[in-house]
């Protein structure tokens, strides 16, 4: 054990440029050198902001060779690039409605940062089309077990589409803020790119539509099924689904199709234009409430402390390495509510196993969930260093940028 | 949160609604909960790994969630007792006791395996001024300092949690072990706070802190085998 935990040790340090840059990296100056090591101070304490502040004052004052040099001493010491720092503390003001508290930028920032944005949009859009809920047949489960999935998956969608409208939203806010003098700084591509924004976000907006109309069409077959599930006479796992599901798709659909109908839209879909659709929804409803009696009550405390439980098991804030959130949930609902959730249900792994077994598997692959318990990890958080290490060590850095992405950084506690 | 849906769903639900409830939670792989953690702590030759630490079903998620609230008020408030505060019903009773048992061998064993722990130690085996550390430790800091106050208070707070819990089923053997463990905590506690902080006038100067022995919590491995103290 002891070999393999002291290789683990030794991959530990506290973060200082000094040093590391100045005989492996380029060479910087004096004041350059101390830019980078704040940063790379703020990086690791986890502090977005800071480092956003940071980083757009160097950039103001910087030009192309700077940067380059100055992204590679980051680089040295594990650090993102600026433009990867800078578009990380974008999203994480834009997710936690904190864009006012970041720094008013230059255009040489907005060029950075509305590029990687950019291309962050075009991810998220990308990863939603060509999930199996866009393409038709719609996916028909047998049974409400397996819907459980292709509802939170589509639910992990609309969020992702509804996070690209929010960045492109701030990508036309990052134009708005640059004069015509500004603007004409930039170059050809960044240009094109905030002139388009009005484009992209059309077609996100074209993307909800679509998603939701599939989503109100999975919603009428589940309640269906629910249906026909809580007609059964016995007691059983589905039935109990079913006395949960139907009045939550009937809730839904109304909604949807009430707001439909005020903003006397037109869907696309066959089985959404039938007029009498909200009046069948209600009667199923009603139908519903009925059959399940008490069992919609009962079934409601299950799912809806399951659901709880979901979140606090699996998932991560934005600050202190996902073990806390931003500190405007003390005033926010929006910040309270938001939390980086996994796309697809997941699977705990077995740590003991695959230590016992030495799998190699298991350092490669990310934890599941992040946090065994949380409360082996958040006493360290004064220090905001979280170090999971024992005999073997799980440590990955997000990758700026990566919607799929959990982060967790180096410290230097043990457990 | 959930905890509350949960509560008032087994008070009301009827056994046979409670055996199909545990279907459904055991049938969902995001609601299996692990156990035997601790055993990542103990030495390879000591650890016993089991073939399954899987455990699944409505018992383990709720006393999974009763721990980690109580160890919240443990860590974030100054009540006493605070695993008391949500006790487990006679449901998840057994399951909240596994896992309170495994949480603090966790805590107590990985402050065994931590070097920095020793060096806190070090701070009562010998006559040190406050404020004045041992040359080796001087890369502590005192923001980490305070960290691993709260840490050890925790640790404290489930083993003292533990006892409450075992007060009529620990035999006499096991009690001893157990007052060894909270004498060990006790006494890093009381170095860190004391001695390497500095605060309050300290009650009792410990005994030997060294994490070593066994315990009811499991025996603390690590002390022949950790890297040299400097080695961060």
């Amino acid at each position: 054990m002891s070999n393999r935990f002291a290789s683990v040790v030794c991959l530990l340090f506290v973060v200082s440029l000094s040093g590391v840059a100045q005989s492996e990296g380029p060479r910087l100056s004096r004041e350059d050198q101390r830019a980078a090591d704040q940063v790379a101070r703020a990086y690791f304490a986890g502090n977005s902001l800071l480092y956003a502040e940071l980083v757009s004052g160097w950039l103001r004052k910087s030009n192309d060779a700077r940067l380059a040099n100055f992204d590679a001493a980051l680089t040295a010491v594990s650090v993102p690039t600026t433009g990867e720092l800078m578009t990380e503390a974008h999203l994480h003001a834009v997710h936690n409605g904190l864009t006012s508290d970041l720094p008013s930028p230059s255009s040489r920032e907005v060029l950075v940062v509305v590029e990687q944005l950019g291309s962050h949009v075009s991810t998220l859009v990308r990863m939603v089309y060509q999930n199996d809920l866009m393409k038709d047949p719609l996916p028909d489960p047998a049974t409400l077990r397996e819907y459980d999935d292709v509802v939170w998956e589509s639910q992990m969608l609309e969020s992702k589409a509804r996070d690209a409208a929010q960045i492109v939203r701030h990508m036309q806010l990052l134009a708005s803020k640059l004069s015509k003098t500004q603007l004409a700084k930039l170059d050809e591509s960044g240009k094109t790119l905030l002139e388009e924004t009005d484009e992209i976000l059309g077609d996100v907006e074209e993307l909800l539509d679509e998603l939701g109309e599939r989503q109100a069409e999975v919603r009428l077959k589940r309640l269906a099924l629910a249906l026909r599930r809580l007609q059964d006479p016995m007691l059983n796992a589905e039935k109990i689904r079913a006395a949960y599901t139907a009045p939550l798709d009937a809730e839904s659909l109304t909604s949807y199709l009430s707001a439909a109908k005020e903003h006397q839209r037109v869907f696309k879909r066959q089985t959404l234009m039938n007029s009498q659709l909200i009046q069948q929804v209600a009667a199923d409803r009603e139908t519903a409430r009925q059959l399940a009696g008490d069992l919609t009550e009962k079934s409601q405390r299950l799912f809806v402390g399951l659901n709880w439980w979901l979140r606090g098991r699996y998932g991560v804030g934005s600050e202190v390495f996902g073990l806390a959130k931003s500190p405007a949930a003390m005033h926010s609902m929006q910040a309270q509510m938001a939390l980086y959730m996994p796309q697809q249900l997941p699977r705990p792994n077995d740590r003991q196993q695959n230590d016992s077994q030495q799998q190699p598997s298991y350092s490669q692959q990310q934890q599941s969930p992040c946090y065994d318990r949380r409360h082996h990890y958040w006493w360290a958080w004064e220090d905001r260093r979280v170090q999971r290490t024992t005999t073997s060590s799980v440590q990955t850095n997000r990758q700026a940028g990566d919607p799929n992405s959990i982060s967790y950084r180096t410290g230097r506690y043990f457990m | 949160m959930a905890l509350q849906s949960l509560d008032r769903l087994v008070a009301t639900a009827s056994e046979k609604e409670l055996a199909v409830i545990d279907e459904i939670v055991k049938d969902r792989d995001e609601f299996v909960v692990m156990t035997n953690l601790a055993s990542q702590y103990e030495s390879e030759l000591l650890r016993t790994p089991q073939s399954n630490n899987i455990r699944r079903g409505l018992a383990w998620v709720m006393a999974l969630a009763r721990v980690e609230l109580g160890a919240m008020r443990a860590g974030f408030t100054d009540v006493r007792n605070p695993f008391e505060l949500v006790p487990p019903s006679r449901y998840e009773f057994a399951e909240y006791v596994e896992i309170m048992v495994d949480s603090a061998r966790t805590h107590y064993l990985a402050l065994g395996n931590d070097p920095n722990a020793h060096l806190y130690a070090r701070w009562n085996q010998a006559p040190i001024k406050p404020g004045r550390m041992p040359t080796d430790a001087q890369v502590l800091t005192e923001r980490q300092a305070i960290a691993y106050a709260r840490r050890t208070v925790l640790a404290s707070q489930f083993v003292d949690a533990v006892e409450s819990l075992g007060k009529t089923q620990l035999s006499a053997d096991q009690y001893v072990q157990l007052q060894q463990a909270k004498q060990h905590l006790a006494s890093l506690k009381s170095a860190i706070v004391y001695r390497v902080l500095g605060l309050g006038i300290e009650v009792s100067s410990g005994t030997n802190t060294a994490l070593d022995g066994g315990t009811v919590l499991g025996p603390v491995t690590g002390l022949g085998g950790l890297p040299p103290a400097t080695e961060k």
